[in-house]
């Protein structure tokens, strides 16, 4: 309940901060209407300043704001959100292009008032946001260099956009519209700088030196983080961190992953990362003492959310299981008593990353380890092929919808077994699952 | 299920503003009631309209 009512309170938030421009426009003396068309672009075009504001706010990760709904769902609505700004602000421009074209003014800068070519450049600069952002894997921009371009992208469009409102000062020449104006404006600037100066600050304070790299089976490696000179991180299992790895943290090249250590030890923090693009690759070649950053934990993706669940069910392939080992582990150091099922898909047998820890594991917990192997080894008497619903039904106990269920793994995977569990009856509530491959 | 909640949120979002934004402009730019007949046009108003039956 007190999730149902911190998500309300979120969500009214974020619906103030949308609607507050609209509601200052009709604040005290206003201009005389100019048409329909006109006061409805002129509308649009601040309420699309304010969802671009409020895209600063959602990616800020505010622990508080991210708990009700988990940070990958955050990061989801972003983007929804982007694409409807960049559609408001488009449409602003193009209603004054058909309906008064004179009101543009000159295109070419030299001859333009400065506030105009702001304006234009800020929408060009959105446009240019949202399409890196849609097609980033299409357009072949590395993560790294693609998080830098965004990050100066949006800063560039939304200080433009501020000086187009500021420079045509139509309907905010009021004095007291002015102050609520700029005093919301200046929010938005101090956020940024929250979150580009002060956040990284804080995460210096808190460095963590590499204790140990380990070879994993499948192409993956497991990083073994130590706290320098503070406590280290208190998480729920099946959480993820932000981490930085020998740079500085105001260097922005961070990438998510879920720990897989157990919860029960905040002294020593494990991810078991696969090798698969340009940072994770360079992996293996980290060195004990080197320093690393952290920013988390975030995520809803726990069994700690759900402490009256009968049991829990977890579907993983490949090196998703990395969050769902880190799950078993804290169980298991809790002398967990209720019955698990782990579905565990991978290509070959030797592939299989905790193949070995996962049969430990058994002892220690009430556990059915199911694999399912696409490319089987000769005489493999186990499930082989894909997750599907008759593979699930036999595994699975009889009352398989009272369970929680967590699905990690690549998203046709995820998709895949979510049909596959709508088919056996799961409600869509008890499927767990968290979204990282988002750009 | 997360996922189709931010969605209908995004979404409810966006009518809210094309809502708002068209209710400021129709407050900005009220319809005028049509202005009462002059006194005198009665006549010439009767005059038309029985022509137009004609």
């Amino acid at each position: 309940m007190r999730i149902v009512l911190s998500a309300i309170s979120w969500v009214s938030i974020y619906l103030a901060l949308v609607l507050v421009p609209l509601a200052v426009l009709t604040i005290g003396e206003m201009p005389p209407g100019s048409g329909f068309w006109w006061d409805f672009s002129m509308a649009l075009g601040f309420a699309g300043m304010a969802m671009m504001g409020v895209q600063f706010f959602l990616t800020a990760r505010f622990r508080r704001a991210c708990a009700p709904f988990g940070i990958d769902i955050l990061y989801y609505f972003h983007r929804y959100l982007a694409v409807l700004a960049c559609s408001f602000v488009f449409l602003h421009f193009l209603i004054i292009r058909i309906d008064n074209v004179d009101a543009l003014g000159a295109i070419n800068p030299l001859e333009a008032p400065w506030y105009m070519t702001a304006g234009r450049a800020s929408l060009l600069l959105l446009v240019l946001l949202v399409v890196t952002s849609l097609w980033r894997k299409r357009l072949r921009i590395p993560y790294d260099e693609w998080r830098m371009l965004h990050i100066g992208l949006a800063v560039a469009a939304f200080l433009l956009a501020l000086g187009h409102i500021e420079g045509v000062g139509y309907y905010i020449q009021a004095p007291a519209k002015r102050w609520l104006w700029t005093g919301y404006t200046l929010f938005w600037l101090l956020l940024i700088g929250h979150v580009r100066l002060v956040k990284p600050w804080s995460m210096r304070k808190r460095p963590y030196r590499v204790a140990e790299v380990r070879q994993e089976r499948g192409n993956s490696w497991t990083l073994s983080l130590a706290p320098d000179g503070h406590e280290g991180m208190r998480f729920e299992p099946g959480q993820f961190a932000w981490l930085t790895l020998r740079e500085s943290p105001w260097h922005i090249r961070e990438h998510p992953f879920s720990f897989s250590s157990s919860a029960a030890r905040q002294d020593r923090l494990e991810f078991t990362i696969k090798e698969l693009g340009d940072f994770t690759r360079g992996i293996r070649d980290t060195r004990t003492g080197e320093i690393a950053y952290l920013d988390g934990p975030y995520g809803v993706f726990s069994v700690d959310r759900y402490p009256d669940a009968p049991g829990f069910v977890f579907i993983a392939g490949g090196v998703g299981a990395a969050p769902i080992v880190g799950m078993l582990r804290t169980l298991a150091d809790r002398h967990e008593r209720r019955p698990l099922w782990f579905v565990y898909g991978n290509n070959r047998w030797e592939n299989v990353t905790f193949r070995e820890e996962l049969e430990a594991l058994k002892q220690r917990l009430d556990l059915r380890l199911v694999h399912v192997l696409t490319e089987p080894p000769a005489g493999w008497q186990g499930e082989s092929g894909f997750i599907t619903a008759e593979l699930l039904k036999k595994v699975l106990p009889g009352d398989a919808g009272e369970y929680e269920y967590f699905l990690c793994g690549p998203k046709p995977m995820s998709d895949a077994v979510q049909r596959e569990l709508r088919d056996l009856r799961v409600p869509l509530g008890r499927i767990h699952l968290e979204l990282f491959d988002m750009v | 299920m997360r996922e189709q909640w931010a969605r209908r949120i995004a979404l409810l979002t966006g009518l809210l503003v094309l809502m708002l934004a068209a209710m400021f402009a129709v407050m900005q730019n009220p319809i005028e009631p049509p202005a009462p007949p002059a006194p005198g046009t009665r006549e010439q108003a009767s005059f038309v309209e029985s022509k137009d039956r004609k």
